[in-house]
């Protein structure tokens, strides 16, 4: 079924169940559900990567190729390769115009579309035989991305950088029947309300933030027009794009091993998202560069010795980067990556090759 | 609602519900199935019902329905309370305001907190527990007694992948099998306080679809047979035990992390695991154990204080006769419900609030052949003439009828007993072993309602003993009783 029948299906069930006086907007058979400007529909369930990098996901463990297996003779022959889904968002959909993907581990909007919801055949199974997509089970976007997250997390706490926090979600309130997400960063409860915008390809986040003194908020790669009430209370109007789906975050199978190595390393850089801040040639970006860091001597924020960056700095700095800031960065704004040690001494093998140019 | 909606309601309510209605009768009790909304698919996930005597079904899609049962099953007028859960599978309900459910992803408190009927605060109460993405990850829950709650967290199935980002921990030791814990927590019993602090319980499981803690505060699941499950097995849980499927050891703090759990030999499993209180026969008796439910004292019959098991697999409901015996329990299991109109795919069940109808919620979506729906089982005005029990003694077994003994059962010829194991492993079930034909000479007559069966060479360590009796006017002909220990006087 098309977007377009899927709509005109839609509208007209709710007129039938409308005109017997009814307002029941129950989820039915048809695997593409919509929801409408007035009552969005709100909808977990797994839902497809369409390419976020390891930035996005910092929260999130990786998983590795498995031997495949069979109940009689054990371990055989292939193996099974991950999939590229989310397990824990949240999908919203206001209709044709807008939808989006909240994840409940990272705590932030993922990606948003337009056009249709979701296709949910794949998972939820034909509607005559039940049956669902076994190895590819996840649901289909049904329209194209305006917007996909990349970088660290938008909001960050400025009085709350000695320590990493992981955040934890606490749930949703239906505020206007849109649903208002609810967070906690250390200290801080955050809560946020995603709209759609006034023009074509924007969107509003509503941030309200309480228990902390100071907040930055940044879109990687989006315009993002800020507007405060108070320094806690204020609403962000991003600008979407077209965006097309990628699976360039797709390892190769060869770096699926628990053998730490450079290759991996090197395919981790990318993969993870360290690109998006750390350099390797030198030039300054979000983070510092990976240029010559190793062995280097570093200046870090409230220490007054340079520190030395040994493995175990590196590591440190991978795992727990609040740690240690290097000087004239802002604290707080790399997430720890807990990665599993494998990747970890990859990186760090990578990270040994690069020299200053 | 006005009186032209009403009107229009039930002018056209009847066009709008799909299926059901049927009326199919066993002895003492009645079976009605229950339509939902056109359209709606009634793959039910849990069930309950709240305070004002209204059924609450949580849909594996998305909805919370709620309606209030009418005497005519095709009456039911469903309202929506709360949507857009990921595969609800556990439920209570604390009031007609709120409800909690386990769902894929977490424990949830629903709550409407303005009263107009739907629920508008989806707060999370858990979410300790990883996600590996595979499809098979389900759960249950039953309350703790004191504002808290048990989570049954079943494991993954190689029938499907695990996505590349997982929530929680992965473990490529745990990923191996097949039925396996890829991520945190999987193949685990937890125990989540009223602070909604989280402490593992129990492991071993491989999908123990349904938890109960009974009356007397006792923990039971039952599991699926499959891999390391000859057949269905239902369990007394404790505090720190293993129940038998390994790859769950690998989120154990004991466990040497660098050890495969699936290498580990027979004579070491054997060793660690608790077995089964209960072993239900795959083929005739149970083959997908779900939820558990305590009959009442009254109202639904004699069987008050036993346990119904259901089988998602299969149309029956089995009835489980439990005893103490050396310290531990174990017992007899037989049919309560077998086929007669009863549908596949039973999932959950509940008992109404006057004690008298038990409402079955049935789904197998994604499983094989749909089967989903509610039905319900009305205990009727007819007396039952059945075995009650079936125990141990130390020479045989004894068994209580529910009234004056028959005279149809007082002659040894009425009865065929035969005895047989099972064994389990890595492979998926199991077949029967050592089946041999056990003697019944006599009859002995205890009291009016009971009858001992005497049985030479009683065998221990999980030797089930499977009772047939050929006898017109009982509403159950066959017993098995697993004896994991003997009773020594």
């Amino acid at each position: 079924m098309n977007g377009k029948t899927s709509i005109a299906l839609t509208v007209a069930m709710t007129w039938a169940v409308g005109s017997l006086g009814a307002e029941e907007r129950w989820v039915t058979l048809d695997n593409e559900p919509l929801g409408s400007p007035e009552k969005p529909l709100v909808l977990r369930t797994y839902f497809p990567d369409p390419g976020l990098g390891r930035e996005v996901l910092a929260n999130h463990d990786l998983s590795y190729r498995a031997r495949k297996y069979s109940p009689g003779k054990g371990d055989v022959d292939g193996f099974d390769d991950p999939i590229r889904g989310i397990p824990a968002a949240i999908g919203v959909n206001f209709g044709a115009g807008f939808s989006y993907c909240w994840d409940t581990t990272e705590c932030r909007l993922l990606f948003a579309w337009q056009g249709g919801f979701l296709k949910m055949e794949n998972y939820w199974g034909n509607p005559e035989s039940g049956r669902r997509k076994p190895f590819a089970y996840l649901p289909e976007l049904d329209g194209p991305l305006i917007y996909l997250a990349r970088g660290p997390h938008p909001l960050v706490i400025l009085d709350d950088f000695v320590e990493s926090h992981a955040p934890a979600f606490s749930g949703y309130r239906l505020v206007d029947e849109v649903p208002e997400f609810i967070y906690r960063l250390g200290k801080a409860t955050i809560r946020v309300r995603i709209v759609p915008g006034e023009k074509p390809m924007t969107f509003l986040k509503q941030y309200v933030v309480e228990g902390a003194k100071e907040v930055a908020y940044r879109e990687t790669g989006y315009r993002d027009q800020i507007e405060k009430e108070t320094p806690l209370t204020f609403s962000v109007t991003v600008t979407g794009r077209l965006e097309s789906e990628s699976s360039s975050g797709e390892l190769e199978p060869e770096y699926l091993t628990d053998k730490p190595n450079l290759e991996w390393g090197k395919a981790l850089y990318t993969q993870l998202g360290c690109l998006a801040c750390h350099s390797t040639d030198g030039t300054r970006g979000h983070g510092p560069t990976f240029a010559g860091t190793f062995g280097s001597e570093r200046k870090i924020t409230g220490v007054e010795d340079p520190v030395l960056a040994d493995e175990a700095y590196l590591i440190e700095s991978i795992k727990n980067p609040a740690a240690k800031v290097v000087e004239s960065f802002p604290p707080g704004y790399m997430p720890p990556y807990p990665i599993p040690d494998d990747q970890v001494q990859s990186l760090v093998l990578f990270l040994q090759t690069l020299k200053n140019e | 609602m006005n009186t032209v909606s009403t009107l229009l309601v039930c002018v056209f309510g009847l066009a709008l519900l799909s299926g059901g209605g049927e009326i199919r009768a066993e002895d003492g009790y009645r079976l009605e199935t229950i339509p939902f909304p056109k359209g709606v698919p009634p793959e039910v996930g849990a069930i309950g019902f709240n305070p004002s005597g209204e059924l609450v079904v949580a849909l594996r899609r998305s909805d919370v329905l709620i309606a209030r049962p009418t005497e005519d099953p095709n009456q039911f007028e469903w309202r929506l309370f709360a949507s857009g859960l990921h595969n609800a599978c556990g439920m209570h309900v604390v009031s007609d305001q709120e409800v909690i459910i386990s769902q894929m992803p977490e424990l949830t408190r629903l709550v409407d907190t303005n009263g107009d009927g739907s629920a508008d605060w989806y707060e999370t109460l858990n979410a300790s527990w990883g996600m590996s993405g595979n499809y098979h990850e389900t759960n249950h829950l039953t309350p703790d007694g004191e504002g808290g709650y048990f989570l049954a967290i079943g494991t993954a199935s190689h029938n499907g992948p695990v996505f590349y980002n997982v929530r929680g921990t992965y473990s490529k030791t745990g990923r191996r099998g097949r039925n396996y814990s890829a991520a945190s927590w999987k193949g685990w019993v937890l125990h989540v306080d009223a602070d909604g602090v989280m402490t593992p319980f129990c492991k071993g499981f491989r999908m123990h679809n349904g938890i109960l803690r009974d009356r007397n505060g006792n923990l039971w699941a039952g599991d699926n047979q499959g891999d390391w499950r000859a057949t269905t097995p239902f369990y007394h849980l404790k505090k720190n035990q293993f129940y038998g499927h390994p790859s769950s050891l690998v989120w154990d703090p004991e466990w040497d992390s660098s050890r495969d759990p699936l290498k580990v030999s027979l004579q070491e499993w054997s060793a660690m695991r608790t077995p089964a209180a209960v072993l239900l026969p795959h083929d005739i008796m149970n083959r997908s154990a779900s939820e558990p439910i305590q009959i009442p004292e009254s109202g639904f019959g004699p069987y008050g204080g036993q346990i119904l098991l259901p089988d998602n697999n299969g149309k029956r409901i089995s009835r489980l006769m439990l005893e103490e015996v050396d310290g531990q329990f174990q017992g007899a299991c037989t049919h309560f419900w077998n086929e007669n109109g009863l549908n596949l795919g039973n999932n959950r069940v509940v008992f109404s609030p006057d004690r008298g109808t038990l409402y079955v919620g049935q789904t197998s979506r994604g499983w094989g052949a749909l089967a989903e729906g509610v039905q319900r089982i009305i205990r009727t005005k007819e007396s039952v003439t059945d075995i009650l029990t079936m125990s141990l003694t130390p020479n045989g077994f004894r068994l209580r009828f529910t009234g004056p003994v028959p005279d149809s059962v007082r002659d040894p010829g009425t009865y065929r007993m035969k005895s047989y194991r099972y064994e389990d492993g890595p492979s998926y079930g199991g077949e029967k072993l050592d089946t041999i034909k056990v003697a019944i000479p006599k009859v002995l007559r205890v009291d009016d309602f009971t009858v001992d069966l005497p049985v030479e060479g009683l065998k221990d360590g999980g030797h089930i003993y499977e009772l047939s009796v050929d006898a017109e006017g009982l509403r159950s002909n066959v017993f098995c009783y697993t004896i994991n220990r003997l009773r020594k006087e």
